[in-house]
């Protein structure tokens, strides 16, 4: 007789009547939390193993422009026809009388094209677990490998539009400069930072769902606070200099416009990158130590 | 290598805390609040209890129980989806769970492009994948089509393609929820002979199933299972004769089982 369960005996069926209400504690918690380092641990498989990743990636990309005339280009053709109206336009209104007009293409390109890949990836990886709903629960549980293909599929579009920003800087007279050396550093501290926090609103995006809202409300906001299409030097008093230097966007879009379009290595901001990339890193690595059991629950 | 799957008094709870008590619109306080406590004041609702068992290589072990007994919970756990709160869950071999054929299918996708991306998700790589093709095209009779887009096939091609392409990675355990007595008659017939050489080749297989026949068929062990507690681990036969008598209805669980011995 293999049966598990005896028959409950009078006695014994009262006694464990009254036991569950003893433990039902915190005894629920889930055990065996992964170390910190399980957010490393977890990108290193993802790097050796990027085949689901990285084909997602450019699955999305293509699937998005398929059977569309101009494809891919829609990308750049949006940004495009934006830099053009806006630099047109604005350069009139905000530039003074004299002022280099050229210049400010240069800078609204690669401001806008860089906004859009930070706006796009941040965004999206907030609700990346829940849009991977079925996946994960049918037993897809690499985590990393979904946001580093939301990643990796802005990255493809931020290579095309990477031909506006080219065009921007041969038709206006921006002169290539030792600076743009710098572009070596920066470009992977931009890339870096971007997909840390892309990894720690993953994971608190599935935790809070409101999280996609707020970022979606804060990132529209952030658009117009940023020296995107303003330039730094138009503003006046302190007050402009706070919304300038206590935001995070414009560290991340002037360490790149920086050296490419006005041709200075911007030290400070990219102190200021460099020092947020551990707490960073740091905060997505404990985010997501402590999530990793639980996400599936979460979505 | 032998695999095998070993578990000791494995308990799973899931915490209560329900979409409304997370709003911070209907439930400010206690919404910042869970922000700040690590989890203590929160409550947890226990799915399985106990559950002690150990499948080596070559068992084929079928789940029995009524609705909401916890098969697919466990299956879940299995799959590695979900991670015990309590006790201990060692699985040692490549698990593949077909819990549902169909994830991941971009419908706007090509058949050839599905099952690039589907191999990968299995974990093959890119050399491994093309190797598999003409087989699964060949199962699939899916070749003259397999550069239109997956929305444009019928369901049952969808499903044949899923079906092939799920079945050409060889895993050491195997993981199979009710679905495969889903689709029409002409699949299952179809697909038996393969789904049953897939089964073989696996060390071990966990099937939940409501059909007798199928869990008499395809499996030598039964785990009877009711509300998250292992009732009864032994030979199918007993397992589903066990399941379908009185015995079964009559046993009484108490809310939380977390004591019960249950070893084989």
């Amino acid at each position: 007789m293999e049966t598990l369960v005896d028959s409950p005996v009078p006695g014994e069926a009262q006694r464990s009547g009254v036991a569950p209400k003893k433990d039902t504690g915190d005894t629920g918690a889930i055990r065996g939390r992964p170390s910190i380092l399980a957010l490393f641990q977890d990108i290193v498989a993802a790097f050796k193993a990027p085949g689901f990743w990285l084909y997602g990636a450019w699955i999305d990309t293509s699937l998005r422009h398929r059977s569309q005339a101009l494809g891919a280009f829609w990308m750049v053709f949006g940004t495009l026809s934006f830099v053009l109206l806006l630099g047109t336009l604005y350069s009139r209104v905000l530039l003074r009388p004299g002022a280099d007009s050229q210049i400010y293409y240069a800078h609204i390109a690669t401001g806008f094209v860089l906004w859009i890949f930070i706006q796009q990836s941040l965004q999206q990886s907030s609700n990346i677990y829940k849009k991977n709903r079925d996946m994960i629960q049918n037993g897809y549980v690499k985590y990393v490998d979904y946001v580093l293909r939301l990643f990796s599929a802005h990255l493809i579009s931020l290579a095309y539009n990477l031909l506006i920003i080219v065009g921007a800087i041969l038709l206006t007279p921006v002169h290539v400069t030792a600076a743009d050396f710098a572009l070596i550093l920066t470009v992977p501290l931009v890339f870096l930072a971007v997909l840390g926090v892309c990894f720690l609103l993953s994971v608190v995006g599935a935790r809070y769902p409101d999280i996609g809202e707020l970022m979606r409300s804060v990132l529209r906001l952030f658009f117009f606070i940023t020296p995107i299409i303003w330039m730094p030097s138009m503003g006046k008093g302190a007050a402009v200099g706070a919304f300038i230097y206590l935001n995070p966007f414009y560290y991340l879009i002037e360490i790149i416009r920086g050296p490419l379009v006005y041709g200075v290595v911007p030290w400070f901001e990219i102190g200021v990158v460099a020092g947020a990339l551990p707490i960073i890193w740091v905060l997505a690595a404990l985010a997501y130590a402590r999530a990793k059991p639980y996400v599936a629950l979460w979505i | 290598m032998s695999s095998s799957i070993c578990a000791q008094n494995m308990h799973f709870s899931i915490p209560t805390a329900t979409r409304i008590d997370k709003s911070l619109r209907r439930n400010p306080i206690s919404a910042l609040r869970s922000l700040v406590t690590s989890g203590k004041s929160r409550r947890f609702k226990p799915l399985l209890h106990g559950m002690s068992f150990e499948f080596c290589a070559g068992d084929r072990v079928g789940l029995i129980g009524q609705n909401g007994a916890g098969k697919t919970t466990l299956l879940r756990l299995l799959a590695g989806v979900l991670v015990p709160s309590e006790g201990r869950l060692e699985i040692s071999g490549v698990t593949q769970n077909l819990l549902n054929v169909s994830m991941g299918m971009q419908s706007d996708a090509t058949g050839l492009e599905n099952i690039y991306l589907r191999g990968y998700s299995a974990g093959l790589s890119g050399q491994e994948i093309k190797r598999r093709i003409p087989e699964i095209l060949e199962f699939s009779e899916l070749e003259p089509v397999i550069h239109d887009p997956v929305r444009t096939y019928s369901s049952g091609m969808q499903m044949r393609l899923a079906f092939a392409v799920a079945t050409s990675v060889k895993p050491e355990i195997l993981l199979l929820d009710e679905w495969i007595s889903a689709g029409d008659r002409f699949f299952v017939e179809r697909s038996k002979e393969r789904l049953l050489s897939h089964i073989d080749a696996s060390e071990i297989l966990v099937f939940a199933s409501h059909s007798p026949q199928t869990l008499k068929e395809l499996c030598s062990r039964g785990l009877v299972l009711k509300s998250g507690t292992v009732v009864f681990n032994g030979d199918i036969e007993a397992a589903l004769e066990f399941y379908e008598s009185d015995e079964y209805q009559a046993i009484e669980l108490p809310a939380r089982g977390g004591n019960r011995k249950s070893e084989r």
